[in-house]
């Protein structure tokens, strides 16, 4: 062994610096390279760029080479090129040579010295003036006014020289006029790749650094570097199709109103927006991040930390879909979700018994979406026992007070069955109930399809329903139509006849009238009991009214901070094939509620898949909300309830089903806001009375049958509150004349107003029809409607054509000259 | 006894040089990239798997929603120019969006331009009014236009 003074640790030393060397490579490496992957892509946006550029100036150059182009510039080129020559040949080169060669030597030679010896006699003139003031003598006096006299000569003198001069450069001038001329024409071919150019040069000369883009928002708590790779998200175009180099899409509705110095991108989109060493982490698809990125259209669940209201609010549709749907579907009769009303959808039940055959009810509870597609109720899965057991129950609770047959009757009094069609027609049930699926058009509200009504429900009924259907059901859509009995007998009579199962009328062929006729039959308390257990089990009271069940609690669970839940909270159950994700966990139990585990009780709805989509966007706006208060958008107006004895009738008629005054209701119909200052009173009357025909039938308004007092008080109401002071009378307009009217007429004719509205029996039927405009319409709200018609109008269909005053006036006065007796068009005044 | 102690240093390092090992493991990071996927480093669970992608691009679904506001009465929900409410007597009839071969003529500055500025200006039919004013992005028109190329190639 050797000695310590003999041993060696070169290798050691050596090992250990060449580890200590690598490691140190390594770490600069990363810190440089390996942490910061969004180098490559800045590096790569500023190539495409450059690429773009490039693309563009090819472009320009081949549209540049292109023959018309091309043949332009060269005309011009030619002519220039004569020019030039004939400056040269005509000897105009000569004579501009000399013009120039003077005019150098007189500037040198003749106004150099002589202005220095002007300002020489004006610097001693100033000394003498001076002197003067010292010294006030006759001597001084007369050598200052010579030198003065001396001055003004020097200065005529200098004056005389420069306009020759001046005279000399026009000339010269005169002589290139033309050159210029055709130099400037040609300016305009080049110049866009000229500008393509210098920003190449730009860009290309000195590289823009790469660096890592920040914005940080003290008041949302954020801090964001997404832009560090996603240079390109706030530029006006895309310079490539692929991520992360794409603009943002839609930034006229998102960029523009939410800036990204302000918002910044997790508010919305959520992720890690301060990662940046992977794609993953920054988006924070990661483990254990709760947040993952919302991609698409999923952000729109973050509308509603800022929004009060959704719908309307453009680019935020799939989640004001879903917000519709959560209450139209009925998922808050069994779930609560803070902020969202409690409202039972369906119809009540507790007499149901006395309204439809049980054989109906049977199948009904069997598959609702097998008696009528569009049916809102989901299926329950509920086995034949518990089918039998739940109709029996309800037959229970029946009071036997009606008939109880079924309407279906094929043999009816002609006369009555016409009258009772016409009845139908005029009362427009088409527009909300469909008719072998035509029909239904009003968008949001449930009707039932009329096909084969007659074989559902009883007839007693029926005449009961139409007469007043809030008797029945106190939250009906439908309007209390103000039926007379015999008229509602009519009606009773065609539907009987009209509506009918025929499959059924087989039936009871073969199975016996009291199967399938009968409506109340006697039920056994045993299963009755049974299926009461069933209804409180399943949560039916959440949707429908039912006698005993008014105290109960929704069965589901509260929804509120839905969207916050964390994977580890969903139950998965037995399903073993799902990925563990929110997003597929949520679809799933939406798709098939019951595939977990046996025991669930949610039922099986029948959704499309738009609105499934909408349903988890909005499931995952379910959460806390953080933002602070200055960043919430409330609704403008809010709380408006018609009052007195006009918001009886409105609520009595379901005005606002379809119309819509200060926000609430719906835009099936014209919006009434500001009706008063629309139409006139004694239009408004006759149309309450007889509504005319103004639109397509499917939006036509029908008939209530209103007393006169009753319309009285709808027009006091429309006319003194329904009003905006914005539309004022306008005495500016002036006379209808014949002259004007024309003029209006042929502006009317040259911009294509017939395309959409009708006059007569010509045009379309987009907008209202205008027979009758001066009748309807005030002249002042025609003026505002031209004028603006996204704002002054019941629709923002109609296009901003941006008329100038006088074309205004003049179809102002055309329209209000459109009356009845003029266009020759049946102005009916009934009563 | 000094051995003793000498091996209980050993062990004390092997310990710790474990302990330093398995720490590494540790805090290796649960990320797996697309690439990992597909060289089959990390398995995603297989089975269905959900997501909200939209099948279409913000463009043609923004695109859809203007063009059923303003244009579908006249043109149609599908394109064909047979919109609920044209005038029976609208001559000429509406542009068939479907029909491909115009389609394919017509350039998007052009179609941006008509739509802009209505069809008078082009010296057409003064029927189709200018949008300028009404829609006032030059992004929806955009939009719009996305949307009619998608109508070409679905219904031919």
């Amino acid at each position: 062994m050797k000695k310590e003074e003999q041993k060696s640790y070169v290798l050691m030393y050596a090992i250990c610096a060449a580890i200590l060397i690598i490691v140190q490579a390594w770490a600069i490496w990363n810190e440089v390279v390996g942490k910061r992957p969004w180098k490559d892509y800045q590096r790569k946006f500023y190539s495409l760029l450059i690429d773009n550029i490039n693309d563009d100036i090819e472009e320009e150059k081949k549209r540049f080479d292109g023959p018309d182009v091309q043949k332009e510039y060269q005309e011009v080129a030619q002519k220039l090129e004569k020019a030039k020559k004939e400056f040269k040949m005509s000897g105009n080169q000569n004579e501009f040579n000399k013009l120039e060669e003077a005019i150098r030597n007189i500037r040198s030679k003749e106004l150099s010295p002589l202005q220095l010896q002007l300002s020489d006699i004006r610097n001693r003139v100033l000394e003498e003036e001076y002197l003067y003031t010292k010294d006030r003598t006759e001597e001084r006096k007369v050598i200052l006014d010579k030198l003065k006299e001396e001055a003004s000569e020097a200065l005529s003198i200098v004056e005389k020289v420069k306009a020759r001069l001046a005279e000399m450069q026009e000339r010269k001038i005169a002589l290139t006029t033309q050159i210029e001329k055709y130099e400037e024409e040609l300016k305009p071919f080049v110049a866009p790749i000229n500008k393509l150019q210098e920003r190449l040069t730009l860009l290309t000369r000195k590289r823009p650094s790469l660096q890592e883009y920040q914005i940080h928002i003290p008041a949302l708590n954020e801090v964001d570097r997404c832009k560090s790779c996603h240079l390109g998200i706030d530029r006006d175009e895309s310079i490539s199709d692929k991520q992360p180099f794409k603009k943002h899409p839609g930034s006229y509705i998102f960029l523009k109103n939410h800036p990204l110095k302000d918002f910044g991108c997790t508010v919305c989109h959520e992720g890690q927006g301060g990662a940046t060493t992977s794609v993953e982490k920054a988006h924070g698809e990661v483990e254990y991040w709760l947040h993952p990125m919302l991609r698409g259209s999923l952000a729109q669940a973050s509308c509603i930390k800022c929004h009060e209201r959704t719908d309307d609010l453009p680019g935020a549709e799939m989640v004001s879909m879903g917000q519709r749907l959560v209450v139209e579907r009925g998922c808050v009769g069994c779930h609560d979700v803070e902020g969202f009303p409690t409202v039972k959808i369906g119809p009540p039940l507790t007499f149901v018994g006395e309204k439809v055959s049980y054989k109906w009810l049977k199948t009904w509870l069997k598959d609702p979406h097998e008696t009528y597609e569009k049916a809102r109720m989901p299926n329950f899965m509920l086995s034949d026992e518990e089918i039998e057991n739940i109709a029996d129950f309800f037959e229970g609770l029946s009071r036997g007070e009606l008939e109880t047959m079924i309407a279906a009757d094929p043999d009816v009094d002609e006369e009555k069955y016409q009258r009772g069609m016409a009845l139908y027609n005029s009362s427009r049930c088409v527009i909300c109930h469909p008719r072998e699926g035509r029909g239904g058009a009003v968008k949001y509200v449930y009707a039932p399809d009329h096909t084969k009504i007659a074989s559902k429900i009883s007839k007693d009924w029926l005449f009961r329903w139409i007469k007043n259907p809030q008797a029945y059901h106190p939250d009906t859509k439908m309007p209390h139509f103000r039926f007379t009995d015999k008229e509602a007998e009519e009606l009773v009579t065609f539907m009987s006849a009209e509506f009918i199962d025929w499959d059924a009328v087989d039936e009871e062929e073969e199975e016996g009238e009291e199967v399938v006729k009968a409506v109340k039959r006697d039920s056994d308390p045993a299963s009755a009991e049974k299926g009461r257990e069933l209804v409180k089990n399943y949560g039916c009271y959440g949707c429908h009214e039912i006698k005993g069940f008014e105290n109960e609690s929704k069965i589901g669970v509260e929804l509120t901070s839905f969207g916050s839940k964390s994977v580890e909270l969903l139950d998965f159950g037995v399903v073993k094939d799902l990925e563990r994700s929110w997003l597929s966990w949520t679809m799933a139990k939406l798709k098939d509620p019951r595939q977990f585990r046996e025991g669930i009780r949610m039922p099986k709805f029948s959704f499309t898949d738009e609105d499934f989509d909408a349903l988890v966007c909005l499931l995952k706006s379910f959460k806390e909300r953080t933002v602070p208060v200055n960043y919430f958008v409330k609704a403008t107006t809010v709380g408006y309830e018609p009052q007195g004895k006009f918001g009886k009738i409105v609520e009595d008629l379901n005005c606002l089903v379809c119309h819509r005054i200060k926000d609430k209701g719906a835009n099936f119909a014209p919006d009434l806001t500001y009706e008063g200052s629309r139409v006139k009173r004694e239009w408004l009357e006759d149309f309450l009375r007889a509504p005319d025909i103004l639109r397509p039938l499917f939006q036509q308004m029908p008939r209530f049958n209103l007393s006169e007092e009753e319309i009285k008080i709808v027009a006091d109401y429309i006319t003194l509150v329904l009003v905006d002071d914005e539309v004022i009378a306008r005495e500016d307009l002036g006379e209808i004349t014949s002259d004007n009217v024309e003029r209006g007429k042929k502006i009317y004719n040259e911009k294509g107003c017939q395309a959409c509205h009708q006059i007569g029996i010509e045009g379309g039927a987009v907008g209202p029809n205008l027979s009758v405009a001066g009748d309807r319409l005030t002249p002042e709200y025609i003026y505002m409607h031209l004028k603006d018609p996204q704002k002054w109008g019941s629709s923002n269909v109609a296009p901003n054509y941006g008329l100038d005053d006088e074309e205004l006036t003049y179809l102002t006065k055309y329209l209000s000259d459109l009356r009845a007796k003029k266009v020759g068009f049946l102005w009916k005044n009934t009563n | 006894m000094e051995k003793y102690k000498l091996i209980q240093k050993k062990f004390g390092v092997i310990i710790f040089s474990v302990l330093i090992v398995l720490m590494f493991y540790a805090c290796q990071p649960l990320v797996y990239s697309e690439e990992d996927i597909a060289a089959g480093v990390y398995v995603k669970p297989e089975g269905h798997v959900f997501t909200l992608k939209p099948k279409e691009s913000f463009e043609i679904r923004n695109g859809r929603i203007v063009y059923n506001e303003h244009c579908a009465p006249c043109h149609g929900d599908t394109g064909k120019g047979n919109g609920n409410y044209y005038a029976s007597g609208l001559e000429p009839k509406p542009r068939n969006f479907t029909d491909a071969e115009f389609m394919n003529k017509v350039k998007d500055d052009y179609l941006f331009e008509v739509i802009w500025k209505g069809t008078a200006a082009f010296g057409k039919s003064p029927y189709c009014p200018p949008w300028g004013d009404t829609l006032k992005e030059g992004e929806k028109v955009g939009n719009i236009i996305s949307f009619l190329r998608t109508l070409a190639g679905a219904g031919k």
